[in-house]
């Protein structure tokens, strides 16, 4: 295990020049460049903001503000587009680099943390300007703003154990990546991210639990709307679920990357 | 420095009868088998000395590049293990895993940083990496836009930057212009003069036999011969024209009648295979006249496809009459080098010597000895049998009937002999002054 840390520390290198590269290449053939990184989220987040908080009107019960709804939408939109980029990600991720895992032996789970690193940069730039926004709005949550960290941290490792464990079994099944693809569809709507919770009825609300992801994004909801702490115990438990999605993750890696390679 | 060993490496790829084996196989508890192993590789066994150049030859599927894979590692081994001493540097099947949309450069650094470089190191080789890839501004071009070639020399370029201890080479020079197989072998020598230990898979055998001290020859998932290079590739040359085994079923024909030279071997065997590298299979002759077999021997009368400047080679053709023929018929010998170009011409009628009058089923012996002038160089043998020497219309024509090769003196080759023919020369070199 700790080889496998020192192993990755070795690469550093690699995995920090690929993550800067491809950040790099997507904007490549681009005049504007990077101000694409800027603008794509930036868009975003004006057009829910004029949609639902000026056209429709819409509000959230029990929460004053006009931004209110859009600030709601937004904290589950911008928390949930990183979970879903590193799963599908990450469950294509030795397939996309099978050139490279036949032709060169480095480390594998460079490839994982690759992943890892690149939704985190593409957060950063969007969710950092949404916090300008609720700066400057006037909303922003105070103190509370900080338990966002432990909450992105969970978050983040529940999505890296699924997608760990999803890309060694895509390998070997190829369904699973087109399953989950669909299932991602159907996984953004059974979450409260576009409608809050409180709508939903007494019976279903208490299923809620069941779904890691209501979990952590109503604790972000909670986080930016309401600038009130999140439920620390339903975050606990779903971190309990990360940490053993990850110890399955790489269980599933250690015994089968050895074939992986010959299947690719 | 880097040493290779491997004890009984063997490498299985599992086979699922279905989709759904596999994934029984994975949810039952019983661990049971429900694959089948289909092995590439069994028992080998070899030890690689520290700076020692190494060939690996066999044909296609022989299981060459799976072996190279185990030895880099990135690829386990099903059985046996194989252990290596020393940083690794490895050029599998074209390229080091490129990224096509990144450019030659970036793909430089990845390669650079893969192999643990930090930044300032690699900045620092960068010049000369770009000098020796010499592909001009490409190499600030995104990968997907280069030829084969010259992706080979940005990779052949990066991976030999950092002298490694073990240096493996998977056919990838083959995608090289002339020049820059060259520069490689140069650089390849330079590399092992100080050390590496240099593991060399090409189809290019005259680069084998220069290049290394012993070579591997894999054969249907096994090791055929492992030993020194000349040897080893002379056997390799003998399977791949299927020297050893000329033991054909016979056609039933009629004995012959017609008076052969007395030292001839009267074989009247059909030999399946005569025909196998002719293009088409239909050569345009009328089969009045047909090849039932073409040999070519050493001075002892075996079978042989290498020779060295100035051995005796006997070529000999046996043919058949489907119809009767007069006499006057000339047997056609032309000797080209492996592009087809013809280099030598021993048509029988230049030497007045002309087939008698055939009956149907009957069968005429030609053997021509020649004392070979190359001095190295690869050759092959294409014959034909016309009525008369200025016919347009051939009896019957074999293009491809033999393969031979002319191994060149070491002497020669020390000086970096370059050509077909070595001759006496009087050489004067004077200077100014």
């Amino acid at each position: 295990m700790l080889g496998m840390f020192r192993a990755l520390w070795a690469y550093r290198g690699f995995i920090a020049g690929n993550v800067k590269r491809e950040f790099q290449s997507k904007y490549r053939n681009s005049l504007l460049g990077a101000a694409w990184n800027v603008l794509n989220p930036l868009s975003m987040i004006i057009i829910y903001t004029v949609i639902f908080s000026q056209v429709m009107r819409t509000k959230l019960p029990g929460v004053d503000g006009t931004f209110a709804y859009s600030i709601h939408l937004c904290a589950g939109v911008l928390t949930w587009g990183l979970f879903a980029e590193i799963v599908s990600r990450g469950q294509n991720t030795f397939i996309d680099n099978g050139n490279l895992l036949k032709k060169l032996n480095f480390p594998r789970l460079c490839l994982p943390v690759i992943v890892v690193a690149n939704g985190l940069v593409n957060f950063a730039i969007i969710f950092g300007l949404f916090t300008a926004f609720l700066i400057a709005t006037g909303n922003f949550p105070g103190l509370p703003f900080l338990a966002l960290l432990p909450v992105l941290l969970v978050m983040v490792a529940f999505a890296i154990g699924l997608g760990i464990t999803l890309g060694v079994l895509n390998v070997f099944f190829r369904d699973v990546g087109q399953f989950f693809g669909i299932f991602l569809n159907f996984w953004f709507w059974i979450t409260p991210i576009v409608y809050p919770a409180s709508i939903l009825p007494e019976r279903l609300r208490a299923l809620m639990w069941l779904n890691p992801m209501a979990t952590l994004v109503e604790a972000c909801q909670t986080i930016l709307v309401q600038g009130a702490w999140p439920d620390w115990s339903r975050v606990a438990g779903v971190a309990v679920l990360s940490a053993a999605l990850c110890a399955l993750g790489l269980r599933l890696f250690r015994k089968h990357a050895g074939e992986m390679v010959d299947e690719l | 420095m880097g040493s290779i060993t491997a004890n009984g490496l063997g490498k299985a790829y599992k086979q699922y009868s279905n989709h759904w084996a596999r994934l029984v196989e994975w949810l039952d508890p019983r661990d049971k088998a429900r694959h089948a192993l289909k092995w590439v590789l069994k028992d080998i066994n070899f030890h690689v000395e520290p700076g020692e150049a190494v060939g690996v030859i066999g044909v296609n599927g022989a299981g060459k590049s799976t072996l190279l894979k185990m030895i880099t590692g990135t690829t386990q081994p099903s059985s046996g293990s194989v252990e290596v001493v020393g940083r690794v540097a490895a050029l599998l099947e074209l390229g080091m895993g490129f990224h096509p949309e990144f450019t030659g450069r970036q793909n430089a650094y990845m390669a650079g940083q893969l192999a643990g470089l930090q930044e300032h190191e690699i900045e620092a080789l960068m010049p000369g990496v770009e000098a020796f890839a010499d592909i001009g501004d490409y190499f600030d071009k995104p990968v997907r836009i280069y030829s084969s070639g010259m992706q080979a020399r940005v990779a052949f370029s990066v991976a030999t930057a950092v002298s490694p201890d073990i240096l493996i080479i998977d056919e990838a020079l083959s995608v090289g212009d002339m020049a820059f197989q060259a520069k490689c072998m140069q650089r390849m020598r330079s590399l092992q003069e100080q050390g590496t230990t240099v593991l060399f898979v090409s189809h290019a055998l005259n680069q084998i036999r220069q290049f290394c001290s012993r070579v591997l020859y894999l054969s249907g998932g096994g090791v055929r011969a492992w030993g020194e290079a000349d040897k080893v590739c002379d056997l390799y040359q003998n399977d791949l024209s299927g020297a050893n085994n000329l033991s054909v079923p016979a056609v039933q024909v009629k004995a012959a009648t017609a008076e052969a030279p007395a030292e001839l071997a009267r074989n009247r065997e059909r030999d399946p295979d005569l025909r196998k590298n002719s293009v088409g299979g239909d050569t345009g002759g009328t089969l009045d006249l047909e090849f039932l077999s073409f040999k070519i021997l050493d001075a002892g009368g075996s079978p042989t496809v290498s020779c060295r400047a100035g051995d005796l080679l006997r070529f000999q053709a046996t043919i058949l009459a489907n119809r009767d023929v007069p006499e006057g018929g000339s047997v056609g010998l032309l000797i080209a080098d492996k592009t087809g170009y013809h280099l030598m011409a021993c048509n029988t009628n230049y030497y007045d010597r002309h087939l008698p009058a055939l009956a149907a089923g009957e069968c005429a012996y030609v053997e021509w000895g020649i004392r070979i002038p190359f001095a190295a160089g690869e050759f092959r043998v294409d014959s034909g049998i016309k009525p008369e020497p200025f016919s347009a219309v051939f009896y019957d024509r074999v293009f491809c009937a033999g393969f031979f090769s002319v191994v060149p003196d070491v002497e020669l080759l020390k000086r970096n002999f370059g050509g077909y023919l070595f001759v006496d020369a009087d050489i004067d070199i004077s200077a100014d002054g």
